[in-house]
């Protein structure tokens, strides 16, 4: 019986070029003879050949291929973002700026992105129910509330798992990647969807070299496969099996030049690193390590991820409000609308779906301490990019924002929307590792003002 | 997190500890713990008859090895170190695994690594408001001195004070100004009851109200803390004062987008309310005296059985009830006389804690092995063999740095820069692994970044060379032969010796590298490496 995990010499990961006729300037039966870490590093391919090569394949009925979840740990005021409301008390103090579409104001510390929002939609009827933060990011991931005996695969390992028949020959990356969050894991659809979390954009995947030959290397995975075949015949079975699955993946992962590039943002061009990663506050030029999130993950949709979460936190605001909101906005503010300039100026945004969410809102009337407290009864998300129509205000809420007063939208909603856009079958059921029926969406349907 | 080191001098010390126990000896529980295990006699019935019910066979019970790198795991939070093993193999007392389960509790690290499990589970990892090393301090002394479990309950929950002052207070301070986080949080870890979600509207199946929620939340309505100023050069206490309370006002949930206007939805709760339980008659003190002697109250089995639960899910891998803290109605127990007699036990005993690891330790079904007795894998719900349990990140961490020997001695000689070394190199293993902390980790949570650093990361890449003074380095000036090296190796990662097969298998490895000292060299660096990253070592089996 073969080594337990092997890779053998005709395997993708050995070569740099995504075919045999050289597009990399060597053929990968040359390659393959002469192996050594040194060689791989010398071969100049990168993947903007191969984009230029061959586009990310696209599924039928589909109108975006790609997904990036913004996502706003905390809970973000919808007041302060996409749902002003400068006439009312509640409105607080930050007040509401026009956007680029007639009609449609948001909140004035977001100036960038109201001028892009020919782009963008917001909807302003969540009502979801879920005021904990545990729940509510669950709930909002999933769809669906958490049970305890089922755990549901989160929106990324959804579409990481719908689209992994679908991407180009030799695609070796994760399908999941999740910036600084660890966002909501694969679930019962089991380790090959679970996403590759980053922790810091700018050193990213830490670890990824060793400095002793590639011969050697091997050797030690050898001899790792022997010691796993006898404890898998003995009891570990399942264990290692997994195990193994997931050191194949690295494996793949720490010997592709394609990966490097991804994740290398450094390499970008002064005036794209300063557009995603510096703000103003105050008049000071300030570090944004949220648009470096956003940056990396234009890097990642380059390279054929199908779903990148990056998050930015704080947004659980029990106190002082207009001053937490100004300082978050300001960095949402610069990044989402690096993100849509850039994504646009590179012909990616029309096939690109953004979602802007959090796990609940925020109170409409504000407390004691200026501050607002847990609100899923009447909030805002939104979206922009080619998966959706742009330009829209979904559903309204009352003067005071305390209601719902038009089309109320629940999380199952909101990903049927996404999950429409990119061309599922949103009836489709997969089944818990016990058998049980869990429906990809339960109980909601596609928004139809956004995809249809 | 301490390295461990082997020797009687620990259990000594233990024991002479036991004579300058402070004034809580009128608390009445001896210090070691209650030493009447026939308990456990019981417990093992129990599971037996499921298994007879069920139709399943028991698998062997585990091998010296087996047993003790479990047991080190589960009670110290890190692997055994190769001497150890070697002396417990060797050892012919037929009452050595409850010799050794008696010289673990006794020792300190029994007592941090409960600490460390315990801060997670009630101020989590990063700790918030909260100080860790205060909070982790005050529990370490807890578990030492073997605190009745209700008192320590109560303590937690009625505390005030300065936080550097009364540490237990810290357990508050986490989640203070939100009385509805405190609500559901303690109602979860005290008593396995999932009432959060009543929050914001009725419980979907369970009999929990808006109404139960916000009486309950209402006890703890007038905690408050206050950040005092510098201690020091960097830390800040925080005051924890409790105006008394009792009151809150919430919003009735109403059906979105029905037009009903707020003014009307909502209400206000005047006097907190136990969760549908009976309260004594009269109260006396403050409203959370009152819950709190309610909660620990014997006719309240929830608390009891929700720390039984949970401490047999920590020593089995799965509770009774699953997930550990739900208990509700709707989420049935595998074994629900067990559970049911292990509570009286454990209130019969006084809440004794360490009585109760040492119970289950010494059942039969603790020291089962987990190899299935046939290929078809069923039954370890039912116990019939053991439950595999991958490593947390804490004890994947103390496990490489006692297997490597790497413990930042070799870098620091200032005991401050070694902890901070420590607090440095363990954060990337905490993020890579640790999930939602508040959860029991069902699942092996393999991803790509775990992987990596097994593979490549610093402490690996260091601690395997045999030239660094660590493990390796220090074990090959013991024993000079290959095949003594070979057999040590395998001793110091996987707490094992190797099968004929395996050992000859890697002499000849490291013969074919050559017969040069570096390529000999570069072979047991090679070895090691395999070892520290086989599913083997990453497993609790």
């Amino acid at each position: 019986m073969s080594e337990y995990i092997e890779v053998p010499a005709n395997d993708p990961i050995l070569a740099t070029g995504p075919d045999e006729t050289g597009l990399c300037g060597i053929s990968r039966r040359q390659f393959v003879k002469g192996s050594t870490a040194a060689a791989i590093g010398s071969l100049a391919c990168n993947w903007s050949d191969l984009l230029a090569a061959e586009k990310l394949p696209r599924l039928p009925d589909s109108r975006a291929d790609q997904v990036i979840v913004m996502w706003m740990g905390g809970g973000p005021t919808q007041m302060e973002t996409w749902d002003p409301k400068p006439e009312h008390a509640n409105g607080g103090e930050l007040g509401a700026v026009d956007t680029s579409v007639d009609g449609i104001r948001i909140g004035a510390t977001l100036p960038k992105i109201a001028r892009e929002f020919k782009d963008v939609s917001v909807i302003r009827s969540m009502a979801t129910g879920e005021g904990n933060h545990g729940r509510g990011t669950y709930l909002m991931h999933t769809g669906y509330t958490p049970t305890g005996t089922v755990k549901h695969p989160g929106v990324g390992s959804i579409i990481s798992s719908e689209t992994v028949d679908h991407q180009p020959a030799g695609f070796d990356l994760p399908n999941f990647i999740s910036v600084r969050t660890p966002s909501q894991g694969a679930g019962f659809l089991g380790v090959d969807h679970e996403p590759l979390v980053v922790s810091d954009p700018r050193n990213p995947i830490a670890n990824m070299r060793y400095n002793y030959s590639k011969d050697r290397f091997f050797q030690r995975v050898k001899l790792l496969g022997r010691l796993d075949k006898r404890f898998a015949a003995s009891k570990g079975k399942e264990e290692v099996a997994a195990h193994n699955k997931i050191y194949q993946r690295t494996i793949r992962l720490i010997h592709s030049k394609r990966t490097k590039e991804a994740f290398d943002i450094t390499k970008e061009p002064e005036k794209v690193l300063d557009d995603y990663g510096k703000v103003m506050v105050d008049g000071v030029e300030t570090a944004n390590g949220f648009g470096t999130s956003a940056l990396m993950a234009r890097k990642l949709l380059e390279a054929g991820v199908r779903f990148v979460e990056i998050s930015l936190g704080g947004w659980d605001m029990h106190g002082q409000i207009a001053m937490n909101a100004t300082r978050n906005n300001t960095m949402l503010d610069g990044a989402f609308s690096a993100l849509v300039r850039d994504l646009r100026s590179r012909g990616m945004l029309e096939r690109t779906l953004i979602v802007w969410m959090g796990e609940f809102g925020r109170t409409p009337g504000i407390n004691n301490n200026a501050g607002r407290d847990h609100w899923a009864r009447s909030w805002s998300i939104a979206m922009a990019g080619g998966g959706v129509n742009g330009g829209l205000a979904v559903g309204k809420t009352s003067k005071d924002g305390m209601d719902v007063d038009a089309d109320p939208h629940t999380s199952p909603d909101v990903l049927a929307t996404i999950y429409k856009s990119l061309g599922f079958d949103v009836k489709k059921i997969n089944y818990s590792s016990r058998g049980r029926p869990i429906p990809l969406v339960r109980g909601g349907a596609p928004i139809d003002e956004l995809v249809v | 997190m301490r390295h461990r080191k082997y020797s009687l001098a620990a259990g000594l010390t233990a024991m002479a500890g036991f004579f300058l126990w402070p004034a809580m000896a009128d608390a009445g529980l001896p210090r070691e713990g209650n030493k009447d295990i026939s308990f456990a006699r019981k417990v093992d019935e129990f599971v037996y008859n499921k298994l007879k019910e069920e139709q399943l066979v028991p698998a062997k019970m585990t091998t010296d090895s087996e047993f003790l790198r479990r047991l080190s795991l589960d009670l110290t939070g890190t692997i055994p170190p190769a001497e150890e093993v070697v002396a417990f193999l060797n050892n012919k007392d037929r009452k050595k695994r409850a010799k050794k389960i008696d010289e673990y509790l006794n020792h300190p690290m029994f007592a941090e690594n409960l600490a460390m499990l315990w801060a997670n589970l009630l101020i989590t990892r990063d700790g918030g408001d909260a100080d860790r090393s205060l909070m982790e301090k005050y529990l370490k002394d807890s578990f030492l001195y073997n605190k009745p479990y209700d008192e320590m309950a109560r303590e937690l929950l009625t505390a005030t004070g300065l936080s550097d002052e009364n540490p237990a207070v810290n357990y508050l301070v986490r989640r203070s100004g939100s009385a509805p986080e405190l609500a559901g949080h303690s109602a979860r870890v005290f008593m396995g009851l999932q009432i959060q979600c009543a929050q914001c509207h009725n419980h979907p199946y369970e009999r929990w109200t808006q109404d139960d929620f916000w009486g309950y939340a209402a006890y703890f309505s007038g905690i408050s803390k206050r950040e005092m100023g510098m201690r020091g050069d960097k830390f800040r206490p925080f005051l924890l004062r409790d105006a008394g309370g009792g009151k809150v006002r919430f919003q009735v949930r109403g059906k979105p987008g029905s037009g009903v206007s707020a003014q009307e939805i909502f209400k206000e709760i005047n006097q907190p309310m136990f969760l549908q339980m009976k309260l004594p008659a009269k109260r006396t003190g403050r409203w959370v005296d009152q819950m709190a002697k309610t909660m620990t109250h014997p006719r309240n089995t929830l608390f009891a059985k929700s720390i039984v639960n949970r401490t047999w899910s920590h020593l089995l891998g799965r509770g009774l009830v699953m997930p550990i803290d739900d208990l509700g109605e709707n989420n049935p127990p595998t074994h629900p006389e067990l559970l049911e007699s292990l509570a009286d036990d454990f209130m019969d005993k006084g809440y004794d804690l360490k009585y109760l690891y040492r119970m289950i330790c010494n059942t039969r079904t603790y020291q089962r092995s987990s190899a299935p007795r046939n290929r078809k894998y069923e039954g370890s719900d039912f116990y019939a063999y053991a439950n595999m349990k991958p490593m947390t990140p804490e004890q994947l961490f103390s496990a490489m740095v006692q297997a490597t020997g790497l413990d930042g001695k070799q870098r620091y000689s200032h005991p401050q820069r070694i902890r901070d070394w420590k607090m440095r190199t363990i954060r990337p293993f905490v993020f890579n692994f640790g999930n939602d902390e508040e959860e029991v980790i069902e699942d092996f949570q393999g991803t790509i970044p775990q992987a990596l650093l097994m593979m490549n990361g610093q402490i690996v890449s260091e601690g395997i060379k045999v030239s660094k003074g660590g493990n390796l380095d220090r074990l090959f000036k013991i024993r000079k032969s290959d095949d003594d090296r070979v057999e040590l190796m395998f001793l110091a990662a996987l707490s094992r010796r190797p099968a004929s097969s395996e050992k000859r298998e890697i002499l000849s490895y490291i013969k074919r590298k050559g017969t040069a000292a570096q390529k000999r060299k570069e072979g047991y660096e090679d070895a090691f490496w395999a070892m520290l990253n086989a599913t083997e070592f990453l497993f609790n089996h």
